[in-house]
């Protein structure tokens, strides 16, 4: 039988990175690839520009439990165009200028703002398959870097609680799964895996191809209906 | 692994408006699926960076984000007496090193494109190379980079909180310090206060109506707020300056404690201090304790704070038994029961940054 390491994702805020680099910051209802293994490598101490050829060899599985409401944040960033205000002082007073350059152009020049979605109290179980699992079980245990979900302000609630159990597939070993005292009799009906049968396949662009350029390639995955209830305890 | 620095701070606040979304009401969020307030993570750590333990505590040891790197470098070699046109060039080329340049203006240094979080060491190593390009020095550009550009040093704001350069990625910084968005820890509303102005000059016979009407959010509550330092991040961050990683941790505690972002704080006047802070030390895998509240607190207790203080201690008290001690040490100040300082909360903090092991530094 496989074994895999079977961890718990509970975060008050999370935010799982869609298709972004404009204003607009989406967010996915689940963690996929890149956000399982960029939580890994965060643990093991591997930097952004490291070397992630120990982890691209791992089968990731994600069940759902609970996808969260969905929650917009905005940022506003006020940009002065040097159009309006030539070399201020400070920023006191570019604001200042601003508002006479709008006064005298009789048309406001906006601040950007950034739209970043987030999703509300998510709780999913991730399995993983692969090379050396009790190296990465005991990082999440006492980890390099902070672990969170999407973003840095996006800390767990919970022990991830990570342990290494055999079993015949994904589903089986996800029903070890420790959940938050405050969660515990949640249930989990869909699982996201890269192999096995599926109901339906999505295409996901997730699968992290170039860290530096920030590309991600295109990946099948199997999803399929399950029922998940982890009665494990710690 | 690493030496983590967890705060957990409950903060009443009175009727205010400290973090606006984009109708201008306070921001909210639904936690447990019901409605809170909330203050956005960058909020708090804009007043946090603005508090004197960060401005006048850390001097010196404070990133400055500018976008007049030439005008500064300018100014320092005409003092040395360089003549105008060679401090000019000398003062662009080393400018350049942070971001583009905008145009050149005749009267003016040119402004970088973006602003760049620049820290102390790399204002002197950028004056000292821009000295010896004046005095002739032949310097190939992408060296001048290494010699300026650093992956570490002592600017606690910028280890802290990291910085994008976005012509270098190379030398971002990594963020020290998470900060989650804060919310409270009870169902809260925003209410809405319609207001008018009075006219001085205007007389009852002629109009007895107002001279200006409006409308604005306002809300209360109890707000759970966490934060967590990486230790051994922050060493690193600071070029492995422990005593300076210290100082920081301590400013930051009491910084965290004590500051509150400014939205309508002439309108409202608040200036909430925390009422209970727990602070944890170890090296497990740090946990926030928003669970605690994700059943919100009942608002038909009578004493929002001291219920929200028992659910916080019943949670990390359940997450030790069940899963192990989450913490190696705890530190608590408990405005309520008269219990710890925020003196010793800072201590305890600062405490951490000989704990971590020695960081490999080039």
């Amino acid at each position: 039988m496989p074994e895999y390491l079977v961890f718990t994702l509970a975060s008050t805020l999370a935010s799982m990175g869609d298709v972004a680099g404009h204003e607009r910051r989406g967010t996915w209802t689940w963690p996929g690839r890149s956000a399982i293994l960029g939580l890994l490598a965060a643990a093991r101490g591997i930097k952004r520009d490291g070397d992630f050829s120990a982890l691209d060899a791992l089968q990731v599985s994600v069940a759902v439990f609970e996808t969260g409401k969905p929650m917009r944040d905005y940022h506003t960033v006020q940009t002065i165009p040097t159009a309006a205000v030539k070399r201020p002082q400070s920023r006191p007073e570019a604001l200042r200028l601003l508002d006479a350059y709008e006064l005298r152009q009789q048309k406001p020049v906006h601040p950007v703002i950034t739209l970043r979605d987030y999703r509300q109290g998510v709780l999913y179980g991730a399995a993983v398959q692969g090379p050396a699992l009790e190296t990465l079980r005991s990082a999440l245990e006492h980890p390099t870097f902070h672990l969170y979900l999407g973003r840095k302000a996006c800390p767990l609630s919970a022990p991830l609680a990570p342990k290494i159990v055999a079993a015949e597939a994904p589903e089986a070993a996800l029903a070890h799964l420790t959940l938050p005292p405050w969660q515990g009799t949640a249930m989990a009906e869909t699982l996201y895996t890269e192999a096995g049968p599926a109901e339906r396949i999505e295409t996901r662009h997730d699968a992290p191809t170039d860290r530096r350029l920030w590309h991600f390639s295109q990946r099948q995955v199997h999803v399929r209906t399950v029922t998940i209830r982890p009665e494990g305890k710690p | 692994m690493s030496v983590f620095v967890q705060f957990h701070l409950l903060t009443p606040y009175p009727p205010s408006n400290p973090n606006r979304d984009d109708q201008g009401r306070p921001k909210q969020a639904m936690v447990g699926g019901h409605p809170r307030l909330r203050l956005s993570s960058q909020s708090i750590k804009r007043a946090v960076r603005e508090t004197a333990y960060f401005l006048q505590d850390l001097a010196g040891n404070r990133g400055t984000r500018t976008k007049r790197i030439a005008e500064q470098i300018e100014d320092h070699l005409s003092k040395q007496g360089v003549p105008a046109d060679s401090a000019r060039s000398a003062a662009t080329t080393v400018a350049k090193v942070f971001s583009k340049l905008e145009a050149e203006n005749n009267s003016q240094a040119p402004l970088t494109t973006t602003l760049a979080f620049v820290s102390p060491d790399e204002w002197q190593l950028a004056k000292d190379m821009a000295e010896k390009i004046a005095a002739g020095e032949q310097v190939d550009e992408k060296e001048l980079k290494k010699q300026v550009l650093r992956h570490a040093d002592g600017a606690v704001d910028i280890a802290m909180f990291g910085r994008m350069l976005a012509y270098d990625p190379n030398f971002n910084r990594e963020a020290a310090v998470q900060v989650a968005h804060a919310f409270t820890t009870h169902r809260a509303l925003v209410e809405d206060d319609w207001y008018s102005a009075v006219d001085d000059l205007k007389t009852r016979e002629e109009d007895a109506g107002a001279g200006h009407m409006g409308e604005t959010g306002f809300g209360s509550g109890v707000y759970y707020l966490y934060a967590c330092v990486n230790v051994d991040l922050l060493v690193d961050n600071l070029g492995g300056d422990r005593a300076l990683a210290a100082k920081g941790l301590e400013s930051l505690a009491k910084a965290l404690a004590t500051a509150t972002p400014k939205g309508k704080q002439n309108s409202f006047a608040h200036h909430p201090l925390a009422h209970y802070i727990r602070a944890e030390r170890g090296s497990r895998q740090p946990r926030d304790l928003s669970g605690a509240f994700f059943a919100p607190v009942d608002l038909r207790a009578n004493d929002l704070v001291r219920a929200s203080i028992t659910r916080l201690e019943d949670l990390a008290d359940q997450l030790d038994r069940a899963y192990g001690a989450m913490a190696d040490e705890t530190r608590v100040m408990n405005l309520r029961d008269g219990e710890g300082s925020l003196d010793d909360i800072a201590a305890f903090a600062a405490d951490a940054a000989e704990r971590t092991t020695a960081p490999e530094h080039a």
